[in-house]
């Protein structure tokens, strides 16, 4: 256990180091920022494929609630950050409560489906009511509105920072809840449902807890995407943004903590330099995921886990 | 009104009827504390789906099930569960990627961990799996699995144990330990066996109801059972 918890400080304190030290270039500073929050989502959505088991296809309308709900708070009503991440919060937590309470009365592929229609009608939405979100061009949060404490987060040290820390505060959580009795009921579940339901669990509250949890910090990770990177877009609400935390999920490592972010960072670095190479990148990234299907099925840290460090939460 | 208070569980008129078949058709049944009930009857008698809509996993057509003085007809399966039902399924059903330890410690809720780890500890030494605690429960061989998925049960410190067909797949040795096993709960708790092996139901049964499409044909001490003409031409056959 001991074990456990400083491997996981010490790769937050690498990257605390990283940045620190100046080993960073400002271009891998700023993609390590954006990582960071995409690796918090992935966290999020972790939480419920990882752990619990449910494969969601619409994660996208979690992210984008935060993203929207801070974004637009700022743009209309001209909030301060402090107002529009506890909204975006809020209405990230809400959305999940209402989703996963609809979502739930169905179960494996129907579940995906009507994840995925949500966050369509979301997706949907954003695109139709043009006049309030802007539709497909989106909005910039003026960097003026970007200030937190006296910081400029537009900062890209600040930005990097704060990413840091957003994504430190979501890793801890999901370290305690693996660790939990909480958890633990979480991993039954995805193991096997039925023989959790009959050794006394309330299934399907334990899952609708996954789904606010999961939801909730799939929409702080949104939020700070648009506060930090001063962007609202309908892309972030696409059905891609549902399928992207999927697959860092997939190669880091379904139900690890570090998993996310490794699969983030993975994926990221990936379509980088494969579209330096070609402008038909997705091919090489699609070989290069086919090769780690193959030989890590678990992911990337979850094969480590299997074969070498079963420690590993 | 002994009789009365020693009653753990009975049914009134509990049917199911699935789409025109009807499963379970207007079964009174009881049993009481501490008793060794094995439950038989040819495939398709309707075992399955009578125990399963006493723990609650199937709902009722008609009928209300009584469990320990309170009608718990309208329960959902994890209250049923929580007021002292325990089951193990007909087919293997361990958390495979979880440690034995884990396993067991699942079964067990609200209890402080010292109070946990001994009950685990006291559980898996009963079944035999004391030096496999750490073991990843997937990698445990079948007899074993079952073993486990008794611990489970037996760590829930349920007022019934509903145990569906247990000892389908095991060999003659491991059946002849989870005889003393089934023997050693009925100390403490009532058992409800489901089984096709008429050595097991012969040998520990206190009493043998039989059930044949659906309907309880007979009920009563392994004698009568053997000697009753409807039994024997629903069920036993040879064998009596």
């Amino acid at each position: 256990m001991r074990k456990d918890i400083i491997l996981h400080l010490s790769a937050l304190l690498i990257l605390f180091l990283l940045e620190i030290l100046g080993i960073f270039s400002e271009y891998h500073q700023g993609n390590f920022a954006r990582i960071l929050v995409l690796a918090a989502y992935g966290v999020g959505y972790n939480i419920l494929f990882g752990y619990t088991g449910l494969l969601s296809l619409g994660h996208a309308l979690f992210f984008s609630a935060g993203l929207y709900a801070s974004g637009l708070s700022i743009y209309h009503l001209d909030y301060n950050i402090e107002q529009s991440l506890f909204l975006g919060i809020c209405i990230s937590a809400l959305i999940s409560l209402i989703i996963g309470f609809l979502a739930l009365r169905t179960i494996g592929v129907s579940f995906m489906i009507v994840t995925l229609m949500f966050s369509q009608i979301a997706y949907l939405s954003i695109l139709y009511f043009g006049s309030i979100t802007r539709g497909d061009e989106g909005f910039v949060i003026q960097q003026s509105s970007r200030v937190f404490l006296s910081m400029d987060l537009s900062n890209p040290k600040i930005r990097y920072y704060s990413a840091l820390l957003i994504f430190s505060l979501c890793m801890l959580i999901n370290l305690w809840i693996a660790k939990s009795p909480f958890g633990r009921v979480l991993v039954a579940i995805r193991e096997n449902s039925d023989r959790a339901l009959m050794l006394g669990y309330n299934v399907k509250l334990y899952k609708l807890f996954s789904i606010i949890i999961s939801g909730t910090i799939s929409g702080l990770a949104g939020a700070c995407y648009g506060i930090l990177f001063g962007y609202v877009g309908a892309s972030f609400a696409a059905v891609s943004y549902s399928i992207f935390p999927l697959l860092w999920v997939l190669i880091g490592g379904a139900g690890t903590v570090l998993g996310p972010l490794i699969g983030a960072i993975f994926m990221f670095y990936l379509i980088d330099y494969a579209s330096d190479i070609t402008d038909a990148y997705m091919i090489i990234v699609g070989v290069a995921l086919l090769f780690v299907t193959l030989f890590a099925r678990r992911g990337i840290i979850g094969e480590l886990r299997f074969r070498y460090y079963k420690w590993i939460s | 009104m002994d009789i009365l208070n020693d009653e753990l569980l009975y049914t009134e008129n509990l049917s199911k009827n699935f789409q025109g078949i009807t499963a379970v058709d207007k079964v009174n049944f009881k049993i009481n504390k501490n008793e060794i009930r094995a439950l038989i009857g040819p495939n398709g008698a309707g075992k399955t789906t009578f125990v399963s809509l006493l723990c609650g996993r199937i709902r009722a057509s008609k009928g209300k099930v009584f469990f320990n003085g309170s009608d718990i007809s309208n329960l959902p399966v994890y209250k049923r569960i929580s007021s002292g039902i325990g089951y193990t399924f007909q087919i293997t059903a361990i958390f495979s990627n979880l440690t034995v330890y884990e396993n067991v410690a699942l079964s067990i809720k609200n209890r402080r961990d010292k109070e946990k780890r001994s009950i685990i500890f006291e559980v898996l030494n009963k079944v035999g799996l004391l030096d496999r605690v750490s073991q990843r429960s997937g990698d445990l061989s079948y007899g074993h699995q079952r073993l486990l998925e008794l611990a489970m049960g037996m760590a829930q410190r349920p007022k019934l144990l509903i145990l569906d067909e247990p000892t389908q797949g095991l060999s003659d040795l491991e059946i002849e330990n989870f005889k003393k096993l089934i023997k050693d709960f009925s100390k403490t708790m009532t058992v409800l066996l489901i089984e096709h092996n008429m050595d097991v139901v012969m040998s520990i049964a206190d009493k043998i109801t039989v059930l044949h499409f659906g309907k309880i044909i007979s009920e009563g001490d392994k004698h009568s059972i053997q000697s009753d003409p409807l039994v024997q031409k629903a069920y036993l056959g040879d064998q009596c």
